[in-house]
């Protein structure tokens, strides 16, 4: 697990956001709260092989759509929910193969998975959060962990 | 000049596609597939110059599609566009017989780059 706590994940997450979208990631201490929000998004891959992990995105609906009509150049109004859940699966593929880049040894990345809705909760068995990072990006707030297996 | 981009990511082959016109070849022919099996099927058809794969598909991988298309004698010049960024992942890429493996997230000038050295 030592290995998994050295990784700079927010570096990762702000590269990868800056780079793709042009958004700027601006870290806070404020708890992450979508409670406010009517809907809002997970998206989730996953590591396994020397180290057993995931890497989540979650983002309220609107900064989803702002991400997906960034990447697909399109306005918001046009945006699809196919095309919101493919551009986020994308930005948690991105992280994701990044940290797996940062792992020794052969590790494999699964495809992405989305959730979308209001009042739920993911959670991984056995797992505890390595790293969890909020940020505001604009208005929104919006967060990135790191979850492994002990 | 035919180019094809293989994602099952819609968004990451939109961002690939403007990648490639800003890089200098606006009138590159496009054509897109989802997969590697479904860019099997295409590349018989098409006949494309030069494929941008990612690596991790549903259906058939990149690097599967790429020995496939080895393994039937096609000399197509290809690469990879993917997230897979662990230092071992480029020498199974380049012993498979691709050309360049660019990492997920990249630059203009990355594509600009890898343009100039293939043609």
């Amino acid at each position: 697990m030592q290995v998994l706590t050295e990784l700079d994940l927010g570096e990762v997450a702000e590269s990868v956001w800056t780079s793709m979208l042009g958004f700027e990631l601006v870290a806070t201490d404020s708890p992450y709260d979508h409670a406010s929000e009517s809907r809002y998004l997970l998206s989730c891959v996953q590591i396994t092989g020397p180290i057993d992990a995931a890497v989540t995105v979650e983002v309220p609906e609107g900064l989803g759509r702002e991400v997906a009509a960034t990447m697909f150049g399109m306005d918001v109004a046009e945006i699809s929910d196919e095309e919101v859940w493919d551009a986020l699966g994308e930005m948690a593929n991105m992280i994701g193969g990044n940290v797996k880049g940062m792992v020794s040894g052969s590790a494999a990345l699964s495809l992405p998975t989305v959730a979308e809705g209001r009042d739920y909760r993911v959670v991984v068995p056995g797992a505890c959060v390595i790293q969890s990072l909020t940020y505001f990006c604009d208005k929104w707030l919006m967060r990135v962990q790191l979850i492994g297996r002990q | 000049m035919k180019i094809m981009i293989v994602d099952d990511s819609k968004a990451m082959r939109m961002i690939v596609r403007r990648h490639i016109d800003s890089a200098g070849l606006p009138d590159a022919e496009i054509v897109e597939a989802a997969n590697g099996q479904e860019a099997l099927d295409l590349i018989h058809q098409d006949a494309p110059d030069l494929i941008f794969s990612d690596w991790n598909m549903p259906e058939m991988n990149g690097i599967d599609l790429l020995r496939a298309l080895r393994a039937e004698g096609s000399e197509v010049r290809f690469g990879f566009v993917t997230s897979e960024s662990q230092p071992h992942m480029k020498d199974v890429a380049l012993d498979a017989g691709a050309l360049f493996l660019i990492v997920k997230p990249f630059s203009a000038d990355d594509f600009k780059a890898i343009l100039e050295r293939v043609f």
